[in-house]
């Protein structure tokens, strides 16, 4: 009984309480809990670490400070950040400055960063629909492109270009629901589609230096050509002189 | 332990921590929120810009950007705007002319209010300093003459209102005063006919 008193009396001295830390927001949604849903939703990622969400098909994962939002299924705006997103069926992502069209079966990364939309599809296939443009263009599996504000009337857009392979995988890497082995499995497969579009691009740079050349001998003799032209035509005007003189003479 | 763990409720019920946790939680949310739109807005922002940048009207033959944003601001209906001043004003005319004063007197202060910017103030305080001395209202005539000075002190209405005010100060019977303007309108005003008039008056001046 003493014994109860004593530690009773040092509990209440000492005074020690369970504290409930207040939970902090780390993933922010509007309307709250809004993915559990298929409806209109703002995700933003205040998490130190990336935010994966299942919406239908699609599969997305956001980095820190990311902010996506959801009109329908299947309809997103990157508003900033970094996303890896898998699509299942189709996906259709909203920028400023045009809209990207996912096919079905497409894994991508997209950055929203300084009004520059990038985006780098690592597996499947995308079309960006850039604003003022008729024909949309395509970013093939290992290609990055990126698109930005409109100037002239159309909104700028780059040729697509093999992915800069390192800061990729480190992205994919970071943002990545897959477990080790997947992801590597992935990223092994990803590292030949990869070599494959770096190829096509040097047969694309060879083709065109080829054409350049091309171009440029065909321009040699063209002037070449024009070159003995002017000389015959010369040659000729001075002998007709020279025939004159001679009948002056005469 | 029961009554430690009693004790512990009772305080954790009773201190307002719960509370307080709440408040900390939904001031947390807020403060999210007001972020996530603040970001949302940014990127609206930058949508319409594109928007802007798409329909500029470079195509437009014959027109520059400047001429059509000057237009857009510029409706038809504005159009009718710009010449109501002059539709009122003339009627303040007719009626000063029809020597319907004390009409004026009340209709004129209201359009000068109205159209403070138009062009017509100049010759509105004019004639509304005319329309107060007909009626003998010699203070609220010199107040405007005095609007005259301050505000246009090198048109000819001003060397007329203040050969008005000349007047006005005679028939007050303050000759010294009245003296002042006349030399004052002598010295200061180029029209030869305001100044004739002015020398006339001096001549005319019981000192």
């Amino acid at each position: 009984m003493l014994r109860f008193w004593i530690i009773f009396l040092f509990i209440y001295t000492v005074d020690i309480r369970v504290r409930a830390e207040a939970e902090s927001v780390k993933v922010f949604q509007d309307p709250r809990e809004c993915l559990e849903d298929l409806n209109y939703c703002l995700v933003k990622n205040y998490a130190y670490d990336r935010f994966y969400f299942l919406s239908g098909g699609d599969e997305v994962s956001l980095g820190f400070d990311a902010h996506i939002v959801r009109h329908i299924p299947g309809e997103f705006t990157l508003v900033k950040g970094k996303a890896l997103l898998y699509t299942k069926t189709g996906l259709k992502v909203n920028t400023p400055y045009g809209r990207i069209v996912f096919e079905p079966e497409t894994t991508a990364l997209l950055t929203r960063k300084d009004k520059v939309n990038e985006i780098t599809v690592l597996f499947g296939k995308a079309r960006v629909n850039a604003l003022g443009e008729t024909d949309p263009i395509e970013v093939l599996p290992g290609y990055s492109n990126s698109i930005s504000g409109v100037k002239n009337l159309k909104a700028q857009i780059e040729i697509p270009k093999p992915a800069p392979i390192e800061l990729t995988l480190k992205e994919w890497a970071m943002l990545s629901w897959k477990n080790k082995s997947e992801l590597t499995a992935d990223i092994n497969e990803f590292k030949s589609v990869h070599s494959e579009a770096s190829q096509q691009l040097s047969i694309l740079a060879r083709e065109i230096a080829m054409r350049e050349v091309e171009s440029h001998q065909q321009r040699e003799l063209a002037q070449q050509k024009a070159r003995q032209d002017r000389d015959l035509h010369q040659r000729r005007a001075r002998e007709k002189t020279e025939k004159r003189l001679l009948l002056l003479e005469d | 332990m029961g009554i430690y763990a009693f004790y512990l409720n009772f305080q954790i019920a009773f201190s307002g921590e719960v509370e307080m946790q709440a408040k900390i939680e939904q001031l947390e949310r807020q403060l999210l929120n007001e972020r996530t739109q603040k970001e949302l807005a940014q990127y609206e922002m930058e949508s319409f810009k594109q928007y802007v940048a798409m329909n500029l009207p470079d195509r437009i033959e014959g027109q520059s950007y400047s001429v059509r944003n000057i237009a857009s601001l510029v409706s038809p209906s504005d159009k009718q705007l710009l010449d109501k001043p002059k539709i009122e004003f003339n009627k303040m005319k007719e009626l000063y002319l029809e020597k319907k004063f004390e009409d004026v007197n009340a209709q004129l202060p209201l359009f000068i209010d109205k159209y403070n910017d138009s062009a017509y103030i100049l010759e509105a305080q004019f004639l509304l300093a005319n329309s107060y001395f007909r009626v003998q209202k010699y203070e609220r005539a010199l107040a405007a003459i005095r609007f005259l000075v301050a505000q246009y002190p090198e048109s000819e209405m001003t060397g007329l209102g203040l050969l008005l005010m000349g007047e006005i100060l005679e028939k007050q019977e303050r000759w010294d005063e009245a003296k002042e303007v006349y030399q004052s309108v002598d010295k200061n005003f180029k029209f030869p006919e305001i100044k004739k008039k002015a020398i006339e008056r001096m001549g005319k001046l019981k000192v």
